[in-house]
């Protein structure tokens, strides 16, 4: 059986990317547009879920402001509770202060290039070496 | 064949396993909460789902049960949308999969299976 992710994204077309790249990698998605979708279907899924891959900038919830940074909300639950997370954005570092902050404190493995493939092999190794440790 | 029923109530959960033994086929059933749904589908990942779409589900916006689920249906997986509403308040997108009970278990059959 393929390995459970949440997927954070709310545009169509990204999101079309993500699950090809996530299929090739052998995860199977669990979808959510909003910061509010994901924390149920999380909730949801329990010990089932493997591992997060946020994008950063997706609304609160459907309707709203599609430019708040909530996926920072996302990968700090993610590292809290221990669930492998990476970031896929295409917002630079250098013009984003609280990029840096996820990337560089936080140490949340980011693509900056919205590369879905380096994210889903990147969370892969993440996941398989918790299994390890 | 898995079937998947999801229903917000008991007595609803227990309508649909009634409507389920009686399709005629020697289909595994499980059920599942509307918060639960999405977990029980990529789980189990079953081939046909039965799904109610009670008023609140199509009305408050505080539930998106069925939206999120719907998103994250597999292509293949055959489902029909089920409730006591009236087919003029189901969203224009799933009216084509919606049965409003009751309904004679030909046609529901016929719906589902084909």
């Amino acid at each position: 059986m393929p390995k459970l992710v949440l997927l954070v994204e709310d545009k169509t077309e990204e999101i079309e990317k993500a699950k090809a790249a996530l299929a090739e990698v052998g995860f199977k998605p669990a979808l959510a547009r909003t910061y509010t979708e994901a924390k149920t279907i999380w909730a949801a899924l329990g010990a089932n879920l493997a591992g997060v891959i946020t994008d950063l900038h997706f609304p609160e919830r459907e309707g709203r402001d599609s430019k708040l940074p909530c996926g920072i909300a996302i990968a700090v639950q993610a590292r809290e509770e221990n669930v492998p997370v990476v970031i896929c954005t295409n917002v630079n570092h250098h013009n984003c202060e609280y990029l840096w902050h996820t990337w560089v404190i936080l140490k949340i493995p980011t693509s900056e290039t919205k590369d879905w493939r380096w994210a889903a092999e990147t969370l892969d190794s993440l996941i398989v070496k918790g299994d390890q440790s | 064949m898995k079937i998947l029923l999801v229903a917000s109530s008991s007595p609803m959960l227990e309508a649909l396993k009634m409507i389920a033994a009686h399709l005629g086929t020697e289909a595994t059933v499980i059920a599942a909460v509307h918060e639960d749904a999405i977990a029980t589908l990529l789980v189990e990942e079953p081939t046909h789902v039965i799904y109610d779409l009670d008023e609140e589900q199509m009305t408050d916006p505080r539930f998106t049960f069925w939206k999120s689920f719907r998103q994250n249906l597999p292509a293949n997986t055959r489902i029909v949308l089920c409730g006591f509403d009236r087919l003029s308040r189901v969203p224009e997108d799933d009216r084509s999969r919606y049965l409003q009970l009751p309904i004679r278990i030909e046609e529901f059959r016929r719906a589902l299976l084909g």
